[in-house]
């Protein structure tokens, strides 16, 4: 019984935050070869389109391993602010 | 809020904030908890078992009280190839349901907010769905927290936030995490009926198990890294968790949930998980490799506790030790309060109090194993293969016959063309070399 990525995210219920919570400088993505983020993300937020990286901040789990492992320091994330974000129920 | 001074902020009601409050409400002081989520504990995932080491000693009937799912009779650890799997010795030891402190499964959502309420019950104030921001800064040390709903003044402050903690971050005692220093871990949580879970572990209702497993992933390029799997016992629900260090997940490229999921299709993990249905998917980032320098722990107005102090075990166990280091962190914040002087210098007896707890000596346990391994850590994730390849030679013995034995090239020439027709001083230097290669050749066999 294997489940795919997006059934296991659709267990979940989250609120994004209004404001943002991760901001990327895009053009530092631009010269990273390696990029991390969008193996690492366990919501696969991350992915690389068109030559740019994109990013999406609705569904985020708030482990905060983008901002660990990027390289160039480009990701400025935090946690959204209270009442807002995912909410385990059987964490 | 006004410009009242409390004695102590402690950020975060995870167990490390709870148990801190916990200890300083008890001491009469006057204490504030901080909490992002709308109730504790529903921001938290537990990967892995609840070390009751520390928390009976805070909270002695914990037992009736705690929502406690299992009680863990047994661990085993299991050795996981593509087409199987080899369990280690099974340790099944029922004795330690009289323990006194055992270990148990929980869900954080409803063990987080029972901690938190011990602690709000003893005397603390929990303010919940409220993100700290920024600390407060008067005559170059924490005075106190800053939030959107306003800012709050205290003597002292507890970051005990998690391993991406605001406070140790603003407060310069450390920056971000570092890839190597840090483990995924994704864990979903698959609904089971209690009796079901019970037949298919033979177990008594309370009891439960760990299964960890350790088996390399392949990634695109074809570097091989270790990931690992848990898979443990609720009370009607299983948990599959897949872990890695960023690194680790960095270097191989495959994300974990993919890695899950192929455990999920593994031959033996399907079957213990067969017609469980899946309910929440979770993910956390937990500190691995221990406290390195002890005093990024403190500074001047500011204490580090639990993850955000990266306080774990060299088994990765973040549980006990977070609420050890809370309970030492509220010793010191007590002690500094009598003395009226909350200076880097006098929280420095955060050390001793750590130390008395026992923590100090884990954290250079779990810093060794971080840098070199440990032996157990190296063989169950090195070569798992290899250990498995070892297991069915040694089992499947009985299934291959004598004669199928092959040789190696020179072995099979000596004994087809040599030895029916030489003499014996050309038998003897030849069977012997041909006796060497045929080993040689066998012991690489088996590596295969």
């Amino acid at each position: 019984m294997e489940t795919r990525l997006d059934a296991k995210l659709a267990t979940l219920s989250s609120k994004p935050d209004p404001e943002p919570h991760i901001v990327v400088q895009t053009e530092l993505c631009l010269a990273c070869e390696e990029r991390p983020c969008t193996i690492v993300c366990p919501a696969d937020l991350y992915w690389w389109g068109n030559g740019q990286m994109v990013h999406n901040c609705e569904g985020c789990l708030e482990c905060g391993s983008c901002r660990a492992v990027c390289p160039h320091g480009a990701i400025s994330w935090r946690y959204p602010c209270g009442q807002y974000g995912v909410r385990y129920r059987r964490g | 809020m006004a410009e009242h001074v409390h004695d102590c902020i402690v950020v975060g009601a995870g167990p490390a904030g709870a148990a801190a409050a916990l200890q300083l409400a008890r001491d009469g002081l006057d204490v504030v908890i901080f909490e992002r989520g709308k109730r504790p504990g529903e921001k938290n995932v537990m990967s892995g078992v609840l070390v009751t080491r520390k928390l009976h000693a805070l909270v002695a009937d914990y037992r009736e009280r705690a929502p406690l799912q299992r009680c863990i009779t047994e661990e085993t650890v299991c050795i996981l190839a593509e087409d199987g799997v080899l369990s280690l010795p099974a340790l099944r030891n029922y004795r330690r349901l009289s323990y006194t402190h055992p270990g148990f499964t929980v869900f954080r959502s409803d063990f987080d907010s029972w901690f938190a309420q011990e602690a709000v019950n003893a005397g603390a104030e929990l303010i919940t769905a409220t993100l700290v921001e920024d600390l407060m800064w008067q005559d170059g040390r924490a005075a106190g927290v800053r939030t959107r709903r306003g800012d709050l003044r205290a003597r002292v402050v507890i970051g005990a936030d998690g391993v991406n903690s605001t406070v140790a971050e603003k407060s310069g005692l450390r920056s971000r995490p570092q890839p190597a220093e840090v483990s995924l871990i994704v864990r979903q949580v698959l609904d089971l009926p209690a009796e079901q879970i019970e037949e298919r572990f033979a177990l008594q209702p309370g009891e439960g198990v760990i299964l960890q497993f350790n088996g390399l992933v392949c990634g695109p390029t074809g570097v091989k890294k270790p990931y690992y799997t848990e898979l443990y016992t609720n009370r009607d629900s299983l948990s599959l968790t897949a872990e890695a260090s960023l690194d680790v997940v960095r270097a191989c490229g495959v994300p974990l949930y993919d890695v899950l999921s192929a455990r999920e299709r593994h031959p033996y993990i399907a079957r213990l998980i067969r017609g469980a249905e899946l309910r929440e998917y979770q993910a956390h980032l937990i500190p691995w490799g221990g406290v390195q320098d002890l005093s990024c722990l403190y500074g001047d107005g500011v204490l580090l506790a639990g993850d955000a102090g990266k306080f774990t075990t060299q088994d990765g166990v973040g549980s006990w030790t977070a609420m050890a280091s809370g309970a030492a962190a509220a010793r010191t914040v007590k002690q500094a309060c009598e003395r009226g002087d909350f200076s880097e210098a006098t929280l420095a007896v955060y050390r001793d109090f750590l130390d008395e707890e026992g923590l100090i000596e884990t954290q250079r346990e779990a810093r060794q194993a971080w840098l070199h391994g440990s032996w157990k850590w190296r063989t169950l994730t090195q070569h798992p293969d290899r250990l498995f390849s070892i297991a069915r030679r040694y089992s499947d013995n009985w299934l291959l016959e004598k004669e199928q034995m092959p040789h190696s090239m020179w072995g099979e020439f000596y004994h087809s063309l040599v030895k029916p027709v030489a003499p014996w001083y050309v038998r003897w230097p030849l069977g012997l070399a041909a006796w060497i290669d045929t080993r040689r050749w066998r012991r690489q066999q088996m590596w295969k």
